[in-house]
């Protein structure tokens, strides 16, 4: 019986259960053709769309890819000020990091423009449910940069949770470059 | 790649980061190979760590201070 190939669909007809078909050029061969193509022109849209020639490997897409955004995550340290800086690297300079962290009783984000400026919001869990806002405070921090722009610290005078580094604590962020 | 900086802080935590991305390991920090990861997870932040040409080379999973008591989130 004929089949589908798993990842484009290509069409595949069986040796044995179907050795006594006629053989169809449009079914047996163009669609085929035609789907090949396509998904090769999906390909080339992509290289044109991230600056790269028509012969870039797929290693070559998924470094332009990987070389504007990251994701990852640390454990925080337990310090804080200007003395005990946070740091995350890249192989790109990021123009926007977010990072978060949930605990049982609130949560906290913080969004970075690198050397430009920082800021944390912090909640509680529940909110204000009264007024279905969030029940919390916004915080400055201080960040800076190194390596070209591709290292990025930061630091919070105020505590090691508005510097998003309470001990053992898991934060998690995405930097877009 | 999971990197960690070698040399402990003050309070015998290991600054630390896990990334979906590849770059040069900044001077100072090491790579955690495959084969440590788990034992890194687990102790995470605090260990005893060794390291050679960049790469972890062991890490023994030390007592985290006694926590300082926190301060109410609201300021």
């Amino acid at each position: 019986m004929a089949s589908l190939t798993p990842n484009i669909g290509l069409y595949k007809k069986d040796p044995v259960a179907d050795a006594n078909d006629y053989f169809n050029i449009t079914t047996m061969l163009n669609n085929n053709w035609d789907a090949l193509d396509s998904n090769q022109g999906s390909l080339a849209a992509l290289r044109t769309a991230l600056g790269l020639t028509n012969s870039a490997t797929l290693a070559q897409i998924l470094t332009a890819i990987n070389g504007k955004i990251a994701a990852g995550s640390y454990t925080g340290t337990g310090t804080h000020g200007s003395g005990n800086t946070n740091s995350l690297t890249f192989s790109f300079a990021p123009k926007l990091i977010i990072i978060i962290c949930t605990a049982t009783s609130y949560a906290h984000m913080m969004v970075m423009i690198p050397s430009a400026c920082g800021f944390g919001i912090s909640t509680t869990s529940s909110g204000n449910a009264a007024s279905n806002m969030i029940d919390g405070y916004i915080w400055l921090a201080t960040s800076s940069t190194s390596g070209g722009g591709k290292t990025v610290s930061w630091y919070s005078s105020i505590g090691d949770r508005q510097q998003m580094n309470v001990s053992g604590n898991s934060y998690y962020y995405v930097a877009i470059g | 790649m999971t990197i960690v900086e070698i040399e402990a802080l003050p309070n015998g935590a290991h600054r630390n980061q896990t990334c979906t991305d590849v770059f040069e390991v900044p001077d100072g920090w090491a790579v955690v190979p495959e084969e440590l990861l788990a034992v890194w997870e687990d102790a995470a932040p605090f260990a005893v760590i060794t390291a050679a040409d960049g790469v972890v080379t062991g890490i023994t999973p030390t007592e985290p201070p006694e926590p300082e008591p926190e301060p109410a989130d609201e300021e």
